[in-house]
């Protein structure tokens, strides 16, 4: 459709130079890809989406302004669609005070929050106004008893999968 | 342009892009290099992305001009005003050669070059829709409403007026798939026929642009996902009071990681009907962006 296109418009002798850099720009592309990630030799599937569920008290719970009583924190997020969305997300949860550190997981769209051993805990409001000023939609905030480490997330990862 | 004019603009354009690479900024995701989308930084934050485009142009039906190359090395500062605001400023460094046909029959013609910074750009983005529908999709939308403003260059590359626009700009995101319309109208108060390479002339002008980002990696995300590789296709229009019209599409691929972004495009004519401006033949356009 495209050389249909073309053949219409105003013949170039740039225009053969510019079809074969745009191929081998996707097949450079394509191939690279492939042998970065193994895509030609990884299963076919629809990615399986993830929509964060929240009840009348889950979204009640995000508007509190109590802080939290606990070490750490998950956050359910919904919207977060790229990697450097979440570099976003990241640079804002961790100018609250009181946040150590904020490790997202693009698969399970959450982010766990761990916090200060000896500073001010952040509220649920403070929370959702961190992930909603990054653009993303906060859905749900789990208090944690015990500090969530990365090394915890796969474990997280799948129970939030069930 | 004298050679401390000509001193002055490279150093303008040196330290545009090596504050591209150097300024502390955040960035936003799933936007091709020339579609906007209804993202924007948080309040507070700094976005810089940097853009290099080589364009080849024909003949300008009206001057005559042949074989127009343009180097445009265009930074683009983008500031979070408030959760929903923000404020861009863009600031095109332009490097010309151009073909100028002799007046003179049988003589031969003459090669011109010229570099200046051409109108700088002043745009609000107001986002007032904004639904998340899942952990990775969501619908949003924008407002877009700003002025061109004279550069202070020569009439070769600033308007030497305000040229106020007003448009909008819808994103969806469904898993691996992007999409961004965006369309603006341009009240052009000024331009220059003589240089106008699409809606830089006199006449109004209106711009609507297309993108399509499909991430062909990963294709599912995982806890250990370091980037994303995106195609990239674009269909953008340029139409102007005149009656001038052009269709170009874009063929494109980019990289996300955490902390940077790469992107690589070429464009090319699909249709046009152009009686008072250049056509373009082909552009190239790599652009960078990054965060910490």
């Amino acid at each position: 459709m495209f050389t249909l296109f073309l053949s219409s418009t105003r013949a170039t002798a740039s225009r053969p130079a510019a079809l074969i850099f745009t191929g081998l720009l996707f097949a450079t592309s394509l191939g690279a890809v492939g042998g970065l990630a193994g895509c030609a030799s990884a299963p076919a599937y629809e990615e399986k989406p993830v929509t964060h569920a929240a009840t009348e008290a889950d979204l009640a719970y995000v508007h509190d302004t109590t802080p939290i009583q606990s070490d750490g924190a998950i956050l359910y997020v919904n919207g977060m669609g790229c990697p450097l969305c979440a570099t976003n997300v990241d640079i804002q949860l961790k100018r609250l005070r009181g946040v150590q550190s904020a490790d997202v997981n693009l698969d399970t769209g959450r982010i766990v929050v761990n916090f200060k051993p000896d500073g001010p805990r952040p509220s649920p409001k403070q929370l959702a106004d961190a992930v909603e000023d990054s653009g993303f939609t906060l859905v749900r905030v789990e208090p944690q008893a015990q500090r969530a480490d990365a090394a915890k997330e796969p474990a997280l990862a799948t129970e939030a999968a069930r | 342009m004298s050679l401390s004019e000509r001193f002055q603009t490279s150093l303008v354009a040196g330290v545009l892009v090596a504050g591209a690479f150097v300024a502390p900024s955040s960035v936003h995701a799933q936007e091709a290099m020339y579609t906007e989308a209804a993202t924007m930084p948080s309040p507070g934050v700094v976005t810089v992305r940097s853009l290099v485009h080589y364009s080849f142009y024909g003949r300008h039906p009206v001057t005559g001009v042949s074989d127009t190359r343009d180097l445009e090395l265009g930074t683009s500062v983008q500031y979070g005003l408030a959760r929903d605001w923000s404020l861009t400023i863009d600031v095109p460094v332009m490097f010309r050669r151009e073909v100028i046909p002799s007046e003179t029959p049988g003589a031969s013609s003459s090669v011109d070059h010229d570099q200046g910074v051409e109108d700088l750009d002043f745009t609000f983005k107001y986002r007032f829709y904004k639904h998340d529908t899942g952990g990775i999709d969501t619908v949003r939308a924008a407002l877009l409403l700003g002025s061109e403003t004279p550069s202070g260059d020569d009439e070769d590359f600033s308007s030497q007026a305000f040229n106020p626009h007003v448009g909008g700009v819808v994103t969806v995101v469904r898993g691996r798939h992007g999409f961004n319309q965006d369309a603006h109208f341009q009240l052009n108060t000024g331009g220059d026929i003589d240089h106008n390479s699409g809606g830089d002339g006199p006449d109004d002008a209106i711009f609507h642009n297309t993108s399509y980002l499909f991430r062909i990696s990963p294709e599912r995300y995982t806890a250990e996902t370091k980037g994303s590789w995106y195609a990239t296709i674009e269909l953008s229009g340029i139409y102007e009071t005149n009656g001038d019209y052009e269709l170009r599409y874009a063929p494109g691929i980019m990289y996300e990681a955490w902390t940077f972004a790469l992107e690589a495009m070429v464009q090319l004519p699909l249709y046009k009907d152009l009686d008072e401006r250049y056509e373009l033949d082909l552009a190239v356009g790599f652009g960078v962006r990054f965060t910490f």
